[in-house]
């Protein structure tokens, strides 16, 4: 097992890495991997999903989030790095579909992951912050879905020439079981629709 | 080309500032434990020193902690409608803790080599302690109070990790040097963070010329 962000797996696979199976938070990249020929084509699914959510540190977070972030009255704003960090990219997506511009007196402050995203809402630095849902889910922090931020897919490819252990792996990772343990780290299964829990598991 | 000045300019900003509490608190510092029995001064002198050692990331988390929306201090600041957190104050504070050490440990070798006699020499002659201090002792330990200043100066423009920690990375606001340096290259922007390294680079390469030439070695003057 070897973590990084996708696009630095993606590199070190391109220096000539070694993996039978390999999981991607970014379609580009599993894009990339198939196209140089490393991953199989045919062997590339969307495992688990994830979705945007809004963040106050409040119990009850607002009914109205695009309306919510665009008043006034919000101090600092959290998000990810809108042009490379992943959750930043969504993000901006996801604004720009919705046409939410901040207001003047809101000031954003950006992480360099969504760990740090995160934090600063955890630890009431920022007022409020957009993060994954996932994070939310599995600290079962109080959270506002984002509706239409909610198009994250996560998928898996195998190792292209991978014997039948790399499959088998790929074929577990989707099982019934690896998705009772996806959905215990805050993801949602990919046969499932998303669902709208607000307020941290409450429907 | 104006926006690429911008975090020159508040890095400039942030490291003067804190040098210049780091002098003052630094030599206050060394210049207090000076006078202190050796027993006492091993156990306090870990805690000055501490910065030095502890990975930034820790320094930060205490920072947040001590001065976040709901730290002790972060509340005491917040009656008077102050924060450190997420603006400039919170990047000076970052880089005064970390180049701390630094200042202490300089002012402290200066003071050491200051000799005693000229110290009772102008004590027998009856002048008040003050201005022994700035007369005597001062002018005698300034190449290294100075070096420790110019230390300071180079590490408290460095300052990274506690401070995107406790400033955070707000573009146009808290966006110094190597936090820009940071996203630049994160985001590909890399003739952008090709510039501001050069910078830094001619900065150290100076600093460290300079730190030669006020304190020369043995046979170097």
């Amino acid at each position: 097992m070897h973590y990084g962000s996708s696009t630095q797996l993606l590199h070190q696979v391109k220096q000539g890495a070694q993996f039978d199976v390999f999981l991607s938070a970014s379609p580009y990249d599993m894009e990339e991997m198939t196209d140089g020929g490393y991953t199989d084509a045919s062997s590339v699914r969307t495992f688990i999903k994830n979705d945007l959510v809004l963040v106050t540190g409040d119990k009850e977070t607002p009914e109205q989030p695009e309306a919510y972030l665009k008043q006034k009255g919000i101090g600092f704003l959290a998000l990810g790095e809108l042009n490379r960090v992943p959750l930043g990219v969504y993000t901006k997506k996801y604004l720009d579909r919705e046409g939410i511009k901040t207001a003047a007196e809101t000031t954003r402050v950006y992480g360099k992951d969504a760990f740090q995203v995160f934090r600063y809402v955890r630890v009431k630095q920022a007022d409020a912050g957009i993060v994954y849902g996932s994070d939310a889910r599995r600290t079962s922090y109080p959270y506002t879905p984002l509706e239409s931020g909610s198009d994250i897919r996560y998928q898996l490819g195998v190792s292209r020439g991978a014997g039948v252990a790399a499959h088998d792996t790929a074929d577990w990772l989707m099982s019934s079981e690896a998705m009772e343990m996806f959905r215990e780290g805050g993801f949602i299964p990919a046969g499932e629709e998303n669902v709208v829990w607000r307020n941290g598991g409450r429907r | 080309m104006a926006e690429w000045w911008t975090p020159v300019g508040l890095s400039l900003r942030v490291s003067v500032l804190s040098t210049l509490l780091v002098i003052i608190t630094g030599t206050w510092a060394a210049f207090r434990m000076k006078k202190k029995a050796w027993k006492k001064r091993s156990w306090v002198e870990p805690f000055f020193m501490l910065p030095m050692v502890l990975p930034p990331t820790v320094l930060g988390f205490g920072l947040v902690y001590l001065f976040g929306r709901n730290g002790p201090l972060g509340q005491m600041l917040g009656l008077v409608d102050m924060h450190i957190y997420f603006s400039l104050s919170g990047a000076v504070l970052a880089s005064a803790v970390v180049s701390f050490p630094l200042m202490y440990q300089s002012a402290k070798a200066a003071f050491q080599k200051v000799e005693d006699g000229y110290i009772h020499a102008a004590r027998t002659l009856g002048t008040s302690e003050k201005k022994i201090f700035f007369s005597v002792i001062l002018p005698l330990a300034w190449p290294g109070l100075a070096a420790g200043g110019l230390l300071s100066f180079a590490r408290g423009i460095g300052e990274f990790g506690a401070t995107l920690m406790i400033a955070g990375y707000i573009p146009g606001k808290t966006d110094t040097l190597p936090i820009a340096i940071y996203f630049a290259v994160e985001t590909g922007e890399w003739a952008k963070a090709f510039g501001w390294t050069s910078l830094l680079l001619i900065l150290g390469v100076t600093v460290i010329y300079t730190l030669n030439r006020i304190t020369p070695g043995e046979g170097e003057r």
